[in-house]
């Protein structure tokens, strides 16, 4: 029987409270830095612009898919409700931020022409969305 | 006695394993679902915004309003020159450096996509122009610029 010295056992195992540490650290930081992920009804893949600005999250989001596929605050719209759907989202008060995410693919004149409708349903605080060059 | 003592002190410990299993389920589910993807945006001005020289197609168009076109092909026309993008941004920049409030209507032909509509609205920008409006364009039949 060989009497191993307590100490030499102890410096073998991890140091529990120093990893408690940095796992919380990590968990904190993640926490703090990061920003959970949406569920995205529709892929859309942005536009890149260099001259982009961090603006507030719109109220209002239309997204616009490479098929012209709309949708407002995530749910499906068929290009004839998209005027009465706006007014609907409009009717408290017509300054609301209008987000536009569409697709990069997406003809550039579908878009204008969602703009001109935007316009027409009163909506005039508009941005569109980009991700940094 | 001693037994007894000695259960009362155990229970009394946090349970240190269970509690590090809690915090690194927290972390794998927090390291899976944040994203550090951050989206930026270009503030655009409706045709209702512009000023009304801005409108295409009512016949009075202000001299002082520059035109670029985007054809089909993804050619960029200032006024009726067809210019690069590089061309494009000095010639904005020498022509808005004498009025930077200069009104910019940006014209797209149909089959353009917004990829690069954008590029041009980020070139405007760069070469400081605020005064701007989209606006869709029938290209002439000839492809060129009208």
């Amino acid at each position: 029987m060989v009497d191993i010295p307590r100490h030499k056992q102890g410096a073998r195992e991890p140091g529990l409270i120093p990893m408690i540490n940095v796992v919380l650290l990590l968990l904190v930081f993640f926490l703090v830095a990061g920003s959970i992920e949406k569920f995205e009804v529709l892929h859309v893949d942005l536009p890149v612009a260099k001259n982009g600005k961090m603006l507030p999250e719109g109220q209002v989001v239309i997204v616009l898919g490479m098929q012209k596929e709309i949708l407002i605050n995530d749910e499906f719209v068929s290009p004839g409700d998209f005027i009465a759907t706006m007014k609907e989202q409009l009717k408290d008060h017509k300054d609301k931020i209008i987000s536009l995410r569409a697709d990069e693919r997406l003809p550039a004149t579908f878009l204008i022409a969602i703009m001109n409708q935007i316009k027409n349903a009163g909506g005039n605080n508009i941005s569109l969305t980009t991700t940094p060059f | 006695m001693i037994e007894i003592e000695r259960q009362l002190r155990k229970s009394k410990s946090i349970p240190l394993i269970s509690l590090i299993d809690v915090v690194f389920q927290l972390l794998i589910y927090f390291m899976l679902s944040t994203s550090f993807t951050r989206s930026e945006s270009l503030e655009l001005a409706l045709p209702s915004d512009a000023p009304k020289h801005l409108e295409i197609g009512r016949g009075k168009e202000d001299a002082q309003t520059l035109h670029i076109y985007i054809s089909n092909t993804g050619e960029t026309f200032l006024e009726k020159q067809s210019v690069g993008e590089h061309e494009l941004l000095g010639e904005l920049r020498s022509r808005l450096a004498i009025n930077p409030d200069r009104g910019i209507l940006l014209l797209s032909a149909n089959e353009v996509p917004v990829q690069v509509m954008v590029r041009v609205l980020d070139r405007i920008y760069t070469a400081g122009g605020k005064n701007i409006a989209v606006a869709d364009w029938v290209m002439p039949p000839g492809g060129s610029h009208g």
